[in-house]
């Protein structure tokens, strides 16, 4: 199984897609902190919980969309052509599929990590700040439910019907947009 | 013909597919977003609210689709898996051309279809005022020219990467950054063009022009990327650069995309709408500098002649000088940013001078020797498309020229003299100015103009005379009024389109209140001569001033959409009010040049004295929520304010964003603290009436000709307190 995970890993971070994913990512987020969070979030500092995860909210939305990709790579059609040689393989269905699970989630793992470093080197060269320690639980609390909301419901609507990925995709966007209470937003 | 033929077959097929039916919907009824969900003009003119919004609704909205509506078709041949056919057939090359081609056909098609939907729904809501030029330019402009931008963006990114998924990923990132990060950057902002307020009753061509600017900017930068990407459309089995290097073999294609990102990045760098003002609001090198001893300034003249088609101007000025210091002196001007100085003459002659780099409160230096001699002649000729200060950037529009409007602020009208001071007759100016014939020229201050030549080109000639280094001077379709108020007349101008509205608003009324209030509770002003105060409409611009003899009223004073506002009333007019109130404070009373660190200025009292107003006319509630609330929030948030209570962490940010966030604070202080500080007072004085009994004193004080300047110590020694006493910690 760890074999078909490096390989699945290999498949989805060893690519053009990825590549170009992580330098959007990267572009966007430098704009966010130099435009946005650097003028610091309701009276706190540019390197508080709120600041950051302020800043890490407006990152969501390219992280959700990054997450769906990935499963788009289990979803597409080539990938169902495959499926009839991969599931004549001897390994248990339902294990395959998490490890594919696994592999995305460790390719939006890397992502956010670039994320967060992002926002270390940031914090660093403007404000010489370097106590990590009291954001790691806030990032972890912004980005961890929804980017693992993302991937289960993702795979889900995925094997449903693979178009729903790309709808479910625009989900963060509907709900900037929509003047909904704070609980629903993202 | 050849390649019409694949256009008209591409069109077909695009027009077909049920996607671009469904974009296209979507695009057309984009508009309706900008009724509700998303309105980023938020003045309450009626253009505002139901033309630019919707536009830039569609437009933003419009972009998306389409840029999403790009990617899918050009996938749409490798998602198919004929692309290696459709490759033998036709040149990757040439079907990529006709692709971009069908789909800004489809995107015209659609823009025509919205304009021809919302023409109806746009001039039922924007009543009387709605004018077709304004309704093609918006939709031309704030929306019709984004359509092209998602296109070639996201063709470009599909072209690049040859993913539909990495595509939309760069197109989702390009699109989010300009609806946020950079939303309030007027270069940046491709997508929602930075356009807070659209004037019902002027024209608005100057901020048509710098959206127009911005898109065209875009369009460059986005064409060159499109065809940098377009040149690295795989061919003959080979990767990106190898089929770039066979694609570049015509060197006028790699040429052509250079030269667009070249034109594109020059017209970025040297954009002509906004200067390169100091951010430092602080900053007053412009006003400290030394005066001439033995040189005086005896008058001055300006020959000034709009282009009204162009929105610039050229102009000449004369200074007259007696130099009896017996030694040269280097004089200082300040001239508007975008304005080109051509030639400047001293006693007929030509000298050299220079301009400086350095700009401070929209104004550059330019610098001229004044021989020595007893009578020099200074002239100076200029011309060009006057810049507006950067720190107003987003809200553009101020500057306007055109043969329905025209608002020309000191360095604007003539250079500005810094540094020589006048006789014992002041500075005695005269301004001539030539205009198409229907506009009537209003001088800022107590002189009246008055037409010396009519042309047979239908122009006029307008002559005025006035005192001062500087001078404003509007001109447009104004309607003037006369009103009595106490004893004297105010004349009140404002645009012939406007009048409906200010007769039903009773705005000849709101102003007699306010002036009655004033005379009422602090004394009647004093006239120099006539005894006579203009008030004058300007377009909107989101604020106002006043001078001695004159006060300005905001368009967005009086619109149609107040009419229905049953919270103020039909006549809101606060910006009036506030530039009314301070005919009492600051031009009735003098103030000193606000220090720095101090909230005293002339603000405090006139902004007092509005919510006291305010509070009369519109009821003890809405002055709460309006003014008393708003200004405890400001306050609270300035003093809340990380950089306020950390100013070590200021000092870390590079300077420019230091700048930035002070010059965002620096207003509360004046215009929040100080009158919760006089609220604070009046309390403690024993209440309103109290206040006022003091008010009247400060206001009829004996005032030293040495010291005329009232300070917060008199404020305080007024009241009987001292400064702790007024502390809102």
């Amino acid at each position: 199984m760890r074999k078909i995970f490096g390989y699945e890993c290999k498949r989805l971070l060893c690519n053009r897609f990825f590549a170009g994913l992580l330098l959007a990512l990267l572009f966007y987020g430098w704009q966010v902190l130099n435009r946005v969070t650097i003028l610091g979030v309701s009276h706190t500092a540019p390197f508080s919980s709120w600041s950051f995860c302020d800043y890490l909210r407006r990152m969501l939305p390219l992280l959700w969309i990054g997450a769906l990709f990935f499963l788009t790579f289990f979803t597409s059609r080539a990938e169902r052509r495959r499926a009839v040689l991969t599931s004549a393989a001897p390994v248990n269905p339902f294990v395959y599929g998490l490890v594919r699970c696994c592999a995305a989630l460790a390719g939006t793992v890397l992502l956010t990590l670039a994320v967060l470093l992002l926002a270390a080197v940031f914090y660093g060269r403007m404000f010489h700040w370097y106590g990590w320690d009291t954001l790691l639980i806030p990032a972890f609390l912004t980005l961890g439910p929804p980017l693992v909301f993302a991937l289960g419901s993702g795979w889900l609507l995925g094997r449903l019907r693979p178009w729903l990925l790309y709808l479910w995709m625009l989900l963060p966007f509907l709900l900037m947009a929509l003047p909904l209470p704070g609980w629903l937003e993202l | 013909m050849k390649t019409i033929r694949l256009f008209r077959l591409e069109l077909r097929r695009l027009l077909q597919s049920r996607l671009t039916w469904l974009a296209a919907g979507l695009t057309a009824l984009s508009p309706a977003l900008g009724l509700s969900l998303y309105k980023t003009a938020d003045a309450s003119t009626m253009l505002s609210m139901y033309l630019a919004n919707p536009a830039i609704a569609g437009g933003a909205a419009g972009g998306i689709l389409f840029g999403l509506l790009t990617i899918f078709e050009l996938d749409r041949a490798s998602r198919s898996r004929v692309d290696v056919l459709l490759d033998a057939a036709v040149s990757p090359l040439c079907m990529a051309l006709q692709r971009l081609m069908a789909l800004f056909a489809g995107a015209f098609f659609t823009l025509g279809l919205t304009m021809l939907l919302w023409l109806p729904v746009s001039w039922r809501l924007i009543g009387a005022v709605f004018g077709a030029a304004d309704y093609l330019l918006a939709y031309l402009l704030l929306m019709g020219l984004a359509l092209p931008l998602g296109i070639l963006s996201s063709a470009a990114a599909y072209q690049f990467t040859r993913r539909a998924d990495l595509s939309l990923i760069l197109f989702a990132a390009f699109a989010a950054l300009s609806l946020t990060v950079w939303a309030d950057n007027w270069q940046l902002c491709w997508l929602n063009p930075c356009v807070w307020a659209l004037s019902d009753d002027f024209s608005n061509f100057r901020i048509f022009r710098s959206v127009a600017y911005m898109r065209l900017t875009w369009l460059a930068a986005l064409f060159g990327i499109w065809i940098l990407s377009w040149l690295c459309i795989r061919q003959y089995g080979k990767g990106i650069l190898g089929s770039l290097r066979r694609s570049a073999r015509r060197a006028c294609r790699p040429a052509a995309a250079l030269l667009l990102l070249a034109v594109s990045g020059t017209a970025y760098a040297a954009q002509p709408f906004v200067d390169r003002s100091n951010l430092d609001e602080t900053a007053m090198s412009f006003y400290e500098m030394p005066y001439a001893e033995g040189i005086v300034c005896t008058g001055r003249s300006a020959w000034v002649f709009p282009d009204v088609k162009a929105g610039s101007l050229s102009g000449r000025a004369a200074y007259e000088f007696q130099n009896t210091s017996g030694q040269d002196w280097e004089a200082a001007f300040g001239v508007t940013p975008g304005y080109a100085i051509t030639k400047v003459q001293v006693n007929g002659e030509k000298v050299p001078f220079s301009v400086s780099d350095y700009q401070e409160y929209n104004e550059a230096m330019l610098r001229v020797s004044i021989p020595a001699g007893e009578q020099v002649e200074l002239t100076m000729e200029y011309a060009g498309f006057p810049k507006e200060n950067r720190m107003m950037s987003t809200m553009q529009g101020r500057a306007e020229i055109s043969g329905a409007y025209l608002c020309l602020e000191n360095a604007a009208l003539s250079p500005r003299l810094l540094n020589v001071l006048p006789d014992e007759n002041g500075y005695p100016a005269a301004v001539e100015i030539t205009l198409p014939a229907s506009m009537l020229v209003i001088p800022f201050g107590s002189s009246d103009a008055r037409v010396t030549v009519e042309h047979e080109d239908g122009t006029r000639t307008w002559r005025y005379e006035e005192n001062g280094t500087g001078g404003i001077l509007y001109a447009g379709d104004y309607v003037r009024e006369e009103i009595e108020a106490d004893g004297f007349t105010i004349e009140f101008y404002y645009g012939r389109r406007h009048q409906a509205v200010m007769e039903a608003a009773g705005a000849a009324d709101a102003v007699k209140a306010v002036v009655e209030y004033c005379t009422e509770h602090y004394g009647r002003l004093s006239f120099g001569s006539g005894g006579k105060l203009k008030l004058i409409q300007s377009r909107v611009s989101g604020g106002g001033y006043a001078t001695d003899g004159a006060s300005l009223l905001d368009e967005a004073d009086f619109t149609a959409a107040n009419l229905s506002n049953t919270d103020k009333g039909a006549g809101a007019g606060e910006v009036m009010i506030h530039e009314l109130v301070h005919q009492w404070w600051g031009l009735g009373n003098m103030f000193d040049v606000p220090e720095p660190d101090s909230p005293w200025s002339a603000e405090g009292l006139t902004v007092y004295t509005t919510y006291r107003i305010a509070k009369e006319l519109y009821g003890e509630a809405y002055a709460q929520e309006h003014y008393v609330d708003q200004w405890q929030q400001a306050v609270d948030d300035y003093y809340l304010n990380f950089y306020v209570r950390n100013p070590e962490y200021l000092e870390m940010l590079p300077e420019e964003k230091q700048l930035e966030i002070t010059g965002s604070l620096t207003y509360v202080r004046q215009y929040c603290e100080m009158p919760l500080k006089i609220l604070k007072a009046e309390a403690l004085a024993g209440g309103e009436e109290a206040m006022d009994q003091i008010l009247k004193g400060l206001f009829n004080r004996e005032i030293d000709p040495m010291n005329p300047y009232l300070t917060y110590q008199d404020f305080l020694d007024a009241c009987g307190l001292t400064k702790e006493d007024l502390s809102l910690a």
